[in-house]
């Protein structure tokens, strides 16, 4: 009895397990053919994309070689785009044709733009920028900057006042970068009317202006149609392009009543290397606000060093800011002024002497101070940065 | 190397236009050629070294972003070496570094124009560098 029941458990056992080895069997069946099918599938996708890069990557190369030295030669540009056109196809035909309009001006940009004009590029990307899809008018106001040509222009402008607020923005930077005085002018009321709602895209536009328009900019500015922040990022960008039609207009805000103007400003003139605007930037020496005299400190660097700007110079070692102090003494320093800096380094002041110290490693020539520094070592054996500097100079002398 | 390759008939010194840029350096290329002399073309900064050391060229127009050495260094380099005091260049920079003419004349070129370039007028500055021998 007993014997029957324990062989009737052990068949029904074994017949269960079955029916679960198998079901096991199955499920890992499946997943290994999945995992298998989609690392074919990717592998695949990899090898044809990687070949389809290639095969672009030849042939924008054949069609550089057809068109960029026809382009220079008159009559054979249209016989190079057509030959293009039909061998690789309209679209990489016209890409090589923008980028090359991109890089030249003058007539060959011209005929450029006529042959986008003709093979339909212009007229397929003024249709994109119609498209109700805002990435596809991202698109088209990328792409239309390069092209040239009146079509191309009226349908940047419009994209100017496109309802999406980035299509705006890549449609002022592309009119920009086409250079092209009545798409900057475009571009720039555009930028003003949407000056409110910008953030960090302002100094990108500000910097671009100056490169492309500088004139542009400095009119902004001397208009009174920017102000505030906005005249002090416009000012930066004017002295990164060195804009020297711009002085008058920064001179007349050093005295303003706002002192990161002022700040900007002697920046501004500190880049323009200008002997004339020593003077008027050595006066921001004695500004009440640090960050200025700090500026103006630094600016004379640029500026040169005469016997005022080094008196003003040396009372600025004694500045209550570490700024001014640190500026000052570098300044001194650059331009050989030298017994200054061994004056402070030698005086009761530790922290004028602690900046003049450190701006003495960085001069170019500590012979004409050896003789002091040597003395000034003796005193003070254990002050590192004294030490190196003899050392620096037995060095040298060797 | 093709980048190397005479693309004009050799007659008198070379003009070697250094650019990384194929579009460009291939219209320039071209542009050139109406000079007369043979026009060689190097890709970057190190190619342009030792075409200039190999070909002695009479004209470089270098462009300053450029693959392994900037148009910059290739300039210092030369004249640092001070191989060949007839060396014309002529440099091309991209607008936002126009501002830095002096930082590029002090470099040792000759002459110097902003891209986007009318390749007219880059023949009209190689044909005054030439000429003014």
């Amino acid at each position: 009895m007993t014997t029957g029941l324990l062989e009737a458990w052990f068949r029904d056992f074994t017949s269960r397990q079955g029916a679960l080895i198998a079901w096991v069997s199955v499920l890992v069946v499946t997943l290994f053919v999945l995992v298998s099918a989609t690392m074919a599938t990717l592998i695949g996708h990899h090898v044809w994309t990687h070949a389809q890069r290639l095969r672009r990557r030849a042939a924008r190369d054949q069609i550089v070689a057809l068109i960029a030295s026809a382009a220079a030669e008159p009559g054979q540009l249209a016989p190079a785009v057509a030959t293009a056109r039909r061998r690789f196809g309209v679209r990489a035909t016209g890409a090589v044709l923008r980028e090359l309009r991109q890089r030249v001006r003058g007539e060959v940009g011209e005929s450029l733009t006529r042959e986008l004009e003709r093979i339909g590029e212009v007229a397929r990307l003024v249709k994109q920028a119609g498209s109700r899809r805002t990435w596809r008018r991202i698109g088209a106001a990328n792409r239309l900057g390069d092209c040239g040509g009146p079509r191309a222009a009226e349908a940047l402008s419009r994209l100017m006042q496109d309802q999406d607020l980035d299509v705006r923005e890549v449609a002022r930077e592309a009119a920009l970068l086409s250079g092209e005085a009545p798409l900057v002018e475009a571009a720039v009321e555009s930028f003003l009317l949407d000056l409110p709602r910008l953030g960090a895209g302002r100094v990108g536009f500000y910097a671009r202006l100056a490169t492309v328009a500088p004139e542009q900019l400095r009119l902004l500015v001397a208009n009174g149609r920017i102000a505030g922040p906005e005249e002090k990022l416009a000012i930066e960008a004017l002295g990164h392009v060195r804009h020297a039609a711009a002085v008058p207009l920064a001179e007349e805000r050093l005295s303003s009543p706002d002192p990161e103007l002022r700040a900007t400003v002697v920046r501004f003139l500190g880049r323009l290397e200008s002997d004339r605007l020593r003077a008027a930037v050595r006066e921001r020496l004695f500004d009440p606000a640090w960050f200025v005299r700090a500026a103006a400190s630094r600016a004379l660097e640029t500026l040169g060093v005469g016997p005022e700007e080094e008196r003003a110079l040396g009372a600025a070692l004694r500045d209550a800011a570490w700024w001014v102090r640190a500026n000052a003494a570098r300044t001194l320093a650059q331009h050989g002024r030298l017994e200054l800096l061994l004056d402070a380094a030698s005086g009761a002041d530790a922290f004028a002497s602690d900046v003049s110290l450190g701006a003495l490693a960085g001069a170019r020539d500590l012979r004409p101070a050896e003789a002091r520094l040597r003395a000034l070592a003796e005193q003070r054996p254990d002050d590192a940065v004294l030490q190196s500097l003899v050392q620096r100079l037995t060095r040298e002398a060797t | 190397m093709e980048g190397e390759r005479p693309i004009g008939e050799p007659k008198g010194r070379p003009i070697l236009i250094a650019d990384d840029d194929p579009l460009i350096s291939r219209l320039l290329a071209t542009v050139l050629k109406r000079l007369g002399r043979p026009v060689l073309v190097a890709p970057d900064g190190d190619a342009a070294l030792r075409i200039v050391r190999e070909a002695r060229p009479e004209l470089l127009i270098l462009d300053v972003h450029m693959p392994k050495r900037t148009g910059i260094e290739v300039l210092r380099t030369l004249r640092k070496e001070d191989a060949d005091p007839g060396l014309r260049v002529l440099v091309l920079t991209t607008l936002a570094q126009a501002d830095s003419e002096a930082r590029i004349r002090e470099a040792g070129a000759d002459d110097f124009l902003a891209k986007p370039v009318d390749p007219e007028v880059v023949l009209e500055h190689a044909a005054g560098l030439l000429g003014g021998r």
